[in-house]
Parts: structure tokens; C-alpha cells; sequence
């Protein structure tokens, strides 16, 4: 006899009401693009839809390849009005796209977010701000996954929260919301943007679904939130994933600092006063985006708070330097279960984001993208 | 019983075609994530509450689980962890999964609230092997639920010093729980 007797013969009886569920093959959206631009332990991915069989019936044809971002966005071809100004400066944007303008933006108000559109030379930008939640991200979807699909999906963690939002283009009305074992959520499309507020997703699945150009097409959320950190304020370390602490002096404040893995795929830094021994902030970062992130270049800053923003640096970087902003750089370490090379963490200690230069061992200097 | 030889693995893949098999997995495990909640929550009808919540949560998402991802010993002991840091966040166990399943709320008479209760014994053997460091740092904060900054004092180290020692010495005692 178990010790919660009742709670055996309540699962039981559960798994028995589920639905029985017919295997079929499940189509594994791609991952076209991804960006973490965020506040701290935020994450953005964006990615585009796997297509299914067409329906029947007349419908629009999909955007031709020589289709702009106006000819596809209604929302780009009304006047810029004040209100559409995102207050962003180049500077504000260190891993700028080719012909990115956010001074070019449109803004969108849902009841759960601010979204601003922007266009870049070969695709959109969104910059995404959820309200009441202390966190914002960027992501910049490629024309050609628009074309293509008709619906770029966002989705951004931040503690307990999740959201998935998105860019349609003309002529996709809605998408529909559909969590596993829950009730489907109608979601409209406005000005070419939709926002669903996911909630708590810890352990949850669900997909998004939409109709473009004849076809049902839909977006798999449930392989991306799963592999996200645990949304948690304060994350937990791996034992023996810490580094060796970090302690150094910006803006006079004595301050140290750990690097470490959640085990639960998230690499994570914390910064703390030295002095008072309280945790300041921090800054945890998807393990896979990190990992394909370092491959393609030497350093990644990937959060910011109102004085600092963290990054992590591959081990042959030997120093970063941001204009005159101080910037404190670790020893590497392993922060295991980490599959790669050793890396590194750090923190810039100012106000706005600067341009990033990383010495590497074999003597080159290189800009960090 | 008909599953009682079968491979976790086996059982969490068919819950929903044949729930007996759901059955089992629950048998196999409720000792061990009870002792992992009393550790971790100090109470017994938390942990029997959190336990809930886990299994149900492991039902409903049970078509997700993948063998290649990791055993299913680990799938669940990832979900229990999950719903542990919701239940913080939150100041009260989630009972989300427990709703979507139509489960109706655990009854805890005085009987399972001392069948749980035996449970401590093994809960703080493992406690009482952790290295001298983590061991008070773990009783301190965990048992007796007092402050860091108290503990520090104690212990005249940094809090920072005390946090890690509790965050090792629970991972330590989850390590415990999972392989016993």
C-alpha cells in the first residue's frame, strides 16, 4: 500500500479520462533565427512556421520573393506618427542588422505589451515589452520567413512568465493559441502583430496555428519552452558549476561575481555586492544559444541592467575593452554540464550599451559583433 | 502487479493508453518524492500536496516525455523541481495539473499524515551524511527555516558562504534521493 492511497487511485483514474492520442508524425518547426537582446535572464527566440497540407478553396497566393516590407505589413504603410518613436540611438543597439533604422518604427499597444516594429534591409525587427513584467527583447526575422509562412513567432521568458508574439502579414487575422490539454485562445491580429500571454509555462506545451495563402500552418512552442531555464528569480547552481568568484572595483563599488549552470540548460552569472554580500541581478542565458553564439564570434553581450550588462567570452579571449567603460573579465572555467570549451563571463559597467573589442591569445583584435 | 516489472520508461509512455501502468510509476516513486519535498519543504502536507502536483503534472505531460532526452526518473525528478520553484514563487502549491486532470483535492488524515511522517527518518539519515559544512548550513536553513543572515552570523561567514553550502547540500541530498 503506498502512503497517499488516495492520490494513486486519483492518478489512475486521471490517465484513464485522458484522451487516447492517435500517433502522427509531428512536424518540427525550424528555428530560423535566433536573438537574445534582453534585461536580465529574459530570452527572446523567434522562428518561423512549418507548413501542412494545403487546404482547398480560393485563397490569397503567398507574398512573391519580390514582395517589401510595405507591399506584406499594412502597418508600415500608414504615416509615422511621434508616438511610433522607439527612443533608440544606434548605440542602443550594438548588434545592429545591415540597414536596421529603428527610427523607422511602429508601435503597437496590446493590453499585455508594447511592440515596436522596424524595418532592417532584409527583414523586421520587433522589439518586444511586456507590461508589468521588468523585461524586454528583440528579435529580427528575415523577410523570407514572412514570405514564406506568413507569421513570425517571439516568445520571451521572464520568471514566471512567458509570451509568445509575433509579426503576420496582411491577410493573416488571427492566430489561434492552442496549450496542450487546454482550450484553444483566439488570438486577432492587429497591425500586424499578435501578443499571447502564456503565463506560467513551466512543464507546458502549446502551439500556435494560423491560415496563409490557403495552407494551415502552425508553430511547435512546446520544444522551445522546454528547453528554456526554469523561470525562476533566483537560480539555483549545479554544484561544481561555479567559477571561481570574480572580485573587482567599478565606480568605486566593490563588487564579485560567479558564473555557474542551472542544470536545467541555462548558464548564468550573478553579480553581488562585495561588501553587503547581497545579489544584485542575474543573467542566465539558454546554454544552446550561448554555445551557437560563441562558435560565431568571440564574445556575446546578451543582458543589461542600468549600469552594467553581462556577457559571456570565449577562453582565448584575454581582454574586452568597451570605449571607457570598465569592464571585469573572469578566469575561464567550466561551468559543467557545459558540453563546449572552457569560457569566461563578464560585466560592462555603463550606463548604455558601447562597442565591444576582444583581444584574443594569438594576439588579433577583433570587434565583437 | 501487472507493470510492477516494467521499465520507468516504459510506464510513463504508456500512462495514457493503459493508466494501471501510470499506477505503477506512482508506486515506484511516491517514497522517494516524498522524502524529496520533506527535505525541501520541511512539511509534511506540503510535500504531500507538492507530490500531487508533480505526479499530476508528470500525467498530463507524460505524451511529451523522450527516452532520449534522459530516464524518466529524471524527467520526473525535473518536473518535481519545477513545481517546487513555481510553489515558492507563488507562496502556495500549485494546483494547476491537479485541475486540468479533474483530481479532486488530497484528503490528509492524521494516518497519512504519519505514514509520511515515517519518511523523515530516511529524509535526515541523508541530511546527517553531507559533510559537516553543508550539513548544519542545510538543518539550519532547511529544518529549522531560519535566516540567512542569522545562520552567517552563526556560522561567522559571509551569507553568500551560507547560501552555498545549503545549494550544494540540497543538490547533494536530491543526488541521494534519486539514487537510493
Amino acid at each position: 500500500m503506498t502512503r497517499l492511497p488516495q492520490l494513486e487511485q486519483e492518478l489512475v483514474a486521471a490517465a484513464g479520462r485522458l484522451p487516447r492520442r492517435a500517433v502522427v508524425p509531428v512536424a518540427r518547426a525550424a528555428v530560423a533565427t535566433a536573438v537574445v537582446i534582453a534585461a536580465i535572464t529574459a530570452g527572446v527566440v523567434v522562428s518561423d512556421g512549418g507548413g501542412r497540407s494545403p487546404a482547398g478553396g480560393t485563397a490569397p497566393a503567398a507574398f512573391g520573393t519580390d514582395a517589401t516590407l510595405p507591399d506584406m505589413l499594412a502597418v508600415f504603410r500608414r504615416p509615422a506618427t511621434p508616438a511610433d518613436d522607439p527612443d533608440l540611438t544606434p548605440a542602443d543597439i550594438p548588434d545592429r542588422r545591415p540597414g536596421e533604422d529603428p527610427a523607422r518604427a511602429r508601435r503597437i499597444d496590446w493590453p499585455d505589451a508594447t511592440i515596436f516594429l522596424w524595418p532592417w534591409r532584409d527583414g523586421v525587427c520587433q522589439s518586444f515589452d511586456p507590461k508589468r513584467v521588468q523585461a524586454s527583447g528583440t528579435g529580427c526575422p528575415p523577410l523570407d520567413v514572412l514570405r514564406r509562412t506568413g507569421v513570425a513567432v517571439g516568445l520571451m521568458t521572464r520568471e514566471a512568465s512567458a509570451f509568445a508574439s509575433g509579426v503576420a502579414v496582411d491577410g493573416v487575422d488571427e492566430v489561434v493559441l492552442k496549450p496542450d490539454g487546454g482550450r484553444d485562445v483566439r488570438l486577432p491580429v492587429r497591425d500586424n502583430t499578435f501578443v499571447a500571454n502564456l503565463g506560467p509555462f513551466a512543464g507546458e506545451g502549446a502551439r500556435l496555428e494560423w491560415t496563409y495563402a490557403g495552407e494551415e500552418r502552425s508553430f511547435d512552442l512546446t520544444p522551445i519552452l522546454t528547453e528554456l531555464p526554469a523561470p525562476t528569480p533566483h537560480p539555483d547552481p549545479v554544484a561544481g558549476s561555479i567559477s571561481p568568484p570574480l572580485e573587482f572595483t567599478a565606480d568605486g563599488k566593490r563588487y564579485s561575481a560567479i558564473g555557474f549552470h542551472t542544470g536545467r540548460t541555462a548558464v548564468c552569472t550573478r553579480l553581488s555586492d562585495r561588501d553587503t554580500h547581497s545579489p544584485l541581478g542575474y543573467s542566465c542565458l539558454n546554454e544552446r544559444l550561448l554555445g551557437d553564439a560563441l562558435r560565431r564570434q568571440p564574445a556575446l553581450l546578451f543582458a543589461g541592467g542600468d549600469t552594467e550588462q553581462a556577457g559571456f567570452a570565449r577562453a582565448d579571449v584575454t581582454k574586452l575593452t568597451a570605449g571607457d567603460a570598465e569592464v571585469a573579465l573572469s578566469e575561464p572555467w567550466r561551468p559543467e554540464p557545459w558540453p563546449g570549451e572552457p569560457i569566461r563571463f563578464f560585466y560592462v559597467f555603463a550606463g548604455a550599451r558601447m562597442p565591444l573589442t576582444a583581444a584574443l591569445a594569438d594576439g588579433r583584435t577583433v570587434e565583437v559583433p | 502487479m501487472e507493470w510492477d516489472d516494467a521499465p520507468d520508461e516504459a510506464l510513463v509512455e504508456m500512462a495514457r493508453a493503459e493508466p494501471a501502468a501510470f499506477g505503477a510509476f506512482y508506486r515506484r516513486h511516491e517514497e522517494r518524492m516524498l522524502s524529496y519535498f520533506i527535505v525541501r519543504a520541511g512539511d509534511h502536507e506540503v510535500a504531500a500536496d507538492l507530490t500531487a502536483e508533480t505526479f499530476a503534472a508528470a500525467l498530463a505531460g507524460a505524451h511529451r516525455y523522450r527516452r532520449r532526452k534522459g530516464s524518466a526518473s529524471a524527467w520526473l525528478f525535473g518536473i518535481a523541481r519545477n513545481t517546487l520553484a513555481m510553489s515558492r514563487r507563488q507562496g502556495r502549491v500549485e494546483a494547476r495539473a491537479r485541475r486540468r486532470l479533474g483530481m479532486t483535492p488530497l484528503v490528509l488524515t492524521d494516518e497519512v499524515i504519519e505514514r509520511i511522517a515515517e519518511l523523515d527518518g530516511a529524509a535526515l539519515e541523508l541530511v546527517s551524511e553531507l559533510p559537516p559544512d553543508q550539513r548544519d548550513a542545510v538543518r539550519a536553513r532547511v529544518i529549522d527555516e531560519r535566516d540567512y543572515a542569522e545562520i552567517a552570523k552563526d556560522m561567522r561567514c559571509s551569507e553568500q558562504v551560507v547560501r552555498k553550502r545549503v545549494s550544494r547540500g540540497l543538490e547533494n541530498l536530491r543526488a541521494g534521493l534519486e539514487e537510493k
